[in-house]
């Protein structure tokens, strides 16, 4: 695998100049439409702190301010990211409750997979139709949904089937390394395979005294152990694919190198047995994440947060951290060593019979750019003023500067210049989408928790395999028939 | 007792004490010494100073934190005032009057102290948005007077228990109606007990996290428990400059606190019991 | 509970002392004066209860309003693996706490109570009142750093003098992880409780220690003999009050574990947290918190019996 190494310089002004010259270009070019007025509130997430990043918000009060003059009769506010820390979900929850929540606002995909049109309001209908605001010849001109690749469409749709959000950008990750250790240890940043790979680990372990592998697995939540387990879920059924996809979505998306399954998908496998803890590929997945554990920090489990992963790496006491391209500002500015970017081996008929001879790369929608609107907007005078905006917004000459300006995510709208934070993931970004997503993204968010729960107990010893893959299949099979009550497929029993 | 006999009698005791105060301020310590650093120095060094001192953490926590200072006094000084109030009279009312149903409601108040306080915060802000009271101080300051009362009520019937009957007669005899005894007698006496209430319902709407974030919806006029989360975030955290803001954020008590420890402690003399 | 029993009514004053004054009064006065607080208590507390036990009767997904289920939510707890678990743990936890502050607040008021200067005492108090202003959210991070893992405060001590041949993740397995929960903040000292019981200590009155003075019974046995019985009516308070806060704790469970390993730090308000926050089940977190309520008033109830058994009372 190819080594990219970090400290790239930053071409932030070539580009925005660039995308200034574009919008100059197309701004006498829209239409004025004086029919769209109201007075929406928008909460963009970390694209507005006009306290910490005065930087970028700039250019989203610049957005707003550029649609207000094209729209006079409309008012657009920008409400500056909750400081909330974990509380963002009670401050959702509650604003929801009440029928106060901002017209448009951000959520994790998964979160709103599991309300679904309980909160959001669905917006099939609205990406079919033409967004005026893309420049003409570019995707989505005539089709809003033309503008966002099939794999991000497929990966957002709910269970249920609709979209509840736009997805403007993405996360790549990758392995940051430090160059000095592995210099130290003898370890080259390039396996043949998951053997060699957990060989090395093991030998930074020994000879250096400090963590291998930074990742953690706190008791629920989120954890980058969650984009581990899909993978070794992934690779284990990677002979699979044809079994676990469903046709109808296979004639939305069939390019199968991109594709996820979803959750109806996910479900029905279970329901016809065809994913079955009890397969013989589930010694596989549980033998290669027990050996994952093993190559973790020793407080694996005791770690909460991606930053004190970070901050162990940081601080040289970690030779590999495994983060995403949020982090790439943060490790460019305060790391003192030399690092690089990796990423992790193939598994090869070596590891198992049968293996994939690859691996596949962890993204996801996970980013700041993800905004639905709540059903109480859809109730009210301001809708299409928020639908507009939005498609406003998703323009490419409008989200393209804002995103390349923060560099944390990947712009996804076709026609953004690709900023230079994903130079360096590009390796990875060129991989296979792993068949499995994050565990809390499968069946429901409590099916996450538990898998995570069951995990560590074998982890931890309390269970042997033959108990953890009776348990796993419970699991299994109640998160199937959790989701079965809530939609209700056809099939479902 | 002579000083140096004092002294001789007293150094274990001084020892330990000074040994559980130096571990009972590392966190305080730890706190100040890191909002002296940047990122790169924390990250390199947990516990100890770096050099260079990074002092313009504070100038840049500042902007944040004096705005979120001067909005915690406005949700604070009204939450103090009434609850002082509002605990003043029912504990008088409960210590001093003997009406049908008095023990039956004074269970019923201190049986508040046992709701999970998470459990509400949804069926709470239902009533606010009810009352269409969201985004305003009363908003803000009603339901913390709410929570605070409930042991504000206790402690102020403790206290007042404690004040002798005879005060109250004699004035009765001179003709003093129910209200001059409340204000001549009891509201002078009871000073210690109500700064007492006072700091402990100081410290609960200084720290408070949940309630404002869920009840204030301007960002320009949230407090400072809100306010020190600025620097922290999803996609990195500035750890220097989070660490001035705590410091900035627990100023305002430290100061209170070294002004009325005296008070806060007379109140408590009369003996918090059950 | 019975009349007497009644909290904070300390026994001699319930009855004699305030019975004059009763029957001058026109009842109108103390309506009047507790009119302010029940008005915010019935809008801000029990509405608001009444709602969340009323919706622990329902399947309630936010914003629609709940559909009612009769007991579903109530049979679906007591047959949840992880409930059950988070009953046990948190009262291992709250025992545990309890246990902690209530010495360390002790011992720390016996030590100031002991010395003989008045300027030294009032310094050491304000010493230990100065830390209750640090936001519980800084005392959880410097106390995950203790336990940390290779680089933990802890284990490079421990490692350090030898104790221990390698470092061990005191977070990380489901033997250590409670137990350091329990010990995070130690030494404990800096609080309330601290504050209450030196008050009550000074309280004493002075002639009843002299006289044990001049039998010569020894500081150590003093305190066990005389002021420990004698304020025994704080300790009930500060007892009932840490019990309430460690039966509904979630904070650090929530900061440094998230109820793990395999739950052994799940608290019941933690999970009724992730219950309808993240899972979205408000109707089933209803129940939760129901359930923990009428556990907490149960416990309370229990103390103030033990307490009332033998109603004589040399405190306040």
């Amino acid at each position: 695998m190819d080594i990219v190494k970090g400290n790239m310089m930053i071409k932030k002004l070539s580009l925005l100049l660039v995308f200034a010259l574009l919008f100059a270009a197309l701004g006498p070019a829209m239409a004025q439409d004086s029919d769209i007025s109201g007075e929406i509130v928008v909460h963009l997430q970390v694209y507005y702190r006009p306290e910490q990043h005065p930087e970028h918000s700039a250019i989203a009060e610049q957005v707003a301010q550029d649609y207000m003059e094209l729209h006079p009769n409309a008012t657009v506010n920008l409400l500056p990211d909750i400081p909330s820390g974990s509380d963002y979900i009670t401050w959702l929850s509650s604003r929801i409750a009440a029928d106060e929540a901002p017209d448009i606002v951000w959520d994790q995909w998964f979160n709103r997979s599991r309300v679904m049109g309980t909160w959001w309001t669905a917006l099939d209908e609205y990406l079919e139709m033409p967004n005026h605001y893309i420049p003409e010849g570019t995707p989505g001109h005539e089709r809003w949904a033309d503008s966002f690749p099939p794999n991000v469409l497929n990966t957002t749709r709910a269970p249920d089937g609709h979209w509840y959000q736009v997805s403007l950008d993405w996360v790549e990750t990758a392995m940051y390394y430090n160059v000095a250790m592995f210099e130290e240890a003898g370890v080259e940043p390039d396996w043949a395979n998951w053997g060699e790979f957990t060989a090395d680990m093991k030998t930074i372990q020994d000879t250096l005294g400090v963590e291998a592998f930074g990742s953690f697995m706190p008791g629920t939540g989120w954890s980058t152990w969650y984009w581990a387990d899909s993978l070794w879920l992934s690779i284990v059924w990677a002979d699979q694919h044809s079994e676990l996809f469903m046709d109808k979505y296979s004639e939305m998306q069939p390019d199968l190198a991109w594709r996820q399954l979803n959750a109806e998908e996910y479900a029905k496998a279970i329901h016809d047995g065809v994913l079955s803890a009890h397969d013989p590929r589930m010694d596989d997945y549980l033998r290669i994440s027990k050996e994952f554990s093993e190559i973790l920090p020793i407080d694996y489990i005791g770690i909460t947060s991606l930053g004190d992963v970070m901050r162990m790496f940081l601080g040289e006491q970690l030779a590999i951290y495994w983060g995403g391209t949020w982090d790439n500002k943060e490790i460019t500015n305060s790391a003192s060593f030399e690092w690089g970017l990796t990423y992790l081996p193939p598994f090869t008929d070596d590891d198992f019979e049968g293996a994939p001879n690859t691996i596949y790369r962890v993204g996801g929608p996970s980013s700041a750019g993800q905004y639905g609107i709540p059903v109480a907007t859809a109730n009210s005078d301001n809708f299409d003023l928020a639908v507009d905006y939005l498609m406003w917004m998703s323009a490419p000459q409008n989200f393209g500067p804002l995103a390349n300006e923060f560099g944390g995510f990947i712009p996804m709208v076709a026609g953004t210049e690709v900023g230079p934070v994903l130079a360096n993931f590009q390796t990875v970004a060129a991989l296979q989408d792993r068949l499995f997503g994050d565990p809390s993204a499968r069946l429901t968010i409590e099916h996450g928790d538990n898998w995570t729960q069951i995990m560590q107990g074998y982890f931890l010893g309390a269970t042997n395999e033959e108990e953890t893959k009776a348990l796993l299949q419970e699991s299994w099979e109640n998160g199937a028939a959790a989701l079965c009550e809530q939609v209700e497929y056809d099939w479902c029993p | 007792m002579s000083r140096s006999k004092a002294w001789r009698r007293d150094w274990p005791l001084m020892l330990i004490l000074l040994i559980l105060a130096i571990i009972t301020y590392v966190p305080f310590v730890f706190t100040v010494i890191n909002s002296f650093k940047i990122n790169a120095q924390f990250f390199q060094q947990f516990w100890l100073p770096t050099l260079p001192l990074h002092p313009e953490n504070y100038v840049r926590a500042w902007p944040a934190m004096g705005k979120a200072i001067l909005n915690s006094f406005t949700y604070s000084i009204p939450t103090l005032v009434l609850t002082l109030v509002i605990s003043g009279l029912a504990g008088y009312a409960f210590a001093r009057y003997r009406f049908p149903g008095r023990n039956i409601l004074f269970i019923a108040i201190l049986a508040l102290i046992m709701i999970p306080g998470i459990l509400l915060v949804i069926p709470m802000f239902s009533v606010i948005i009810a009352l269409d009271w969201g985004d305003t101080l009363q908003g803000v300051v009603l339901p913390w007077v709410s929570v605070e009362i409930v042991f504000g009520t206790f402690l102020m019937r403790t206290f007042f228990e404690t004040l002798p009957q005879e005060y109250f007669e004699a004035a009765r005899l001179d003709g003093a109606n129910e209200f001059t005894l409340l204000f001549r007698i009891a509201v002078p006496l009871a000073i210690p007990a109500l700064s007492t209430l006072a700091i402990l319902d100081l410290l609960f709407s200084w720290n408070d996290i949940i309630w404002p974030l869920v009840a204030i919806f301007d960002s320009d006029r949230l407090p400072v428990s809100i306010g020190v989360l600025s620097f922290a975030g999803q996609y990195g955290t500035d750890y220097g400059v989070t660490f001035a803001s705590y410091v900035i954020a627990s100023l305002p008590l430290i100061i209170i606190f070294a002004f009325t420890s005296r008070r806060f402690m007379d109140g408590l003399s009369g003996g918090l019991s059950i | 509970m019975t009349q007497q029993k009644t909290p904070t009514t300390g026994a001699k004053t319930e009855s004699s002392r305030w019975k004059l004054s009763s029957g001058f009064v026109p009842i109108y006065i103390p309506i009047l004066f507790l009119i302010p607080a029940l008005l915010l208590l019935f809008a801000f507390r029990y509405i608001p209860a009444v709602s969340a036990i009323f919706h622990s009767f329902t399947y309630w997904n936010i914003p629609e309003p709940g559909e009612f289920i009769g007991l579903q939510n109530y049979r679906a707890l007591f047959d949840d693996p992880i409930f059950i678990k988070s009953l046990g743990n948190i009262l291992k936890y709250m025992v545990g706490r309890t246990a902690l502050v209530l010495v360390m607040a002790f011992v720390g008021a016996e030590l100031v109570y002991n010395l003989s200067s008045d300027r030294w005492r009032n310094i050491w108090r304000m010493v230990f009142t100065i830390p209750m202003v640090i936001p519980i959210t800084v005392n959880l991070l410097v106390w995950q750093q203790v336990y940390a893992g290779r680089q933990g405060m802890l284990n490079e001590f421990l490692t350090g003098i030898g104790a221990m041949a390698r470092p061990y993740p005191w977070l990380g397995r489901p033997d250590t992880a409670l137990p350091a929960l329990i010990f995070i903040g130690f030494p404990a000292v800096a609080g309330f409780g601290f504050l209450i019981i030196l008050a009550a200590l000074q309280n004493l009155s002075s002639e009843v220690n002299d006289a044990a003075l001049i039998d010569g019974c020894s500081r150590l046995r003093r305190v066990f003999a005389i002021d420990l019985p004698a304020i025994r009516g704080p300790l009930a308070l500060i007892l009932i009050l840490s019990l309430n806060l460690g039966m509904q704790e979630f904070a650090p469970m929530l900061v440094m574990t998230q109820g793990g390993p395999i739950n052994t730090t799940m608290s019941p308000a933690y999970y009724l947290y992730i219950q309808g926050f993240t899972y979205g089940k408000h109707g089933y977190a209803s129940a939760i918190g129901t359930v923990l309520m009428l556990m907490t008033l149960a416990l309370s109830i229990f103390i103030l019996r033990m307490r009332y058994r033998r109603a004589y009372d040399v405190a306040v």
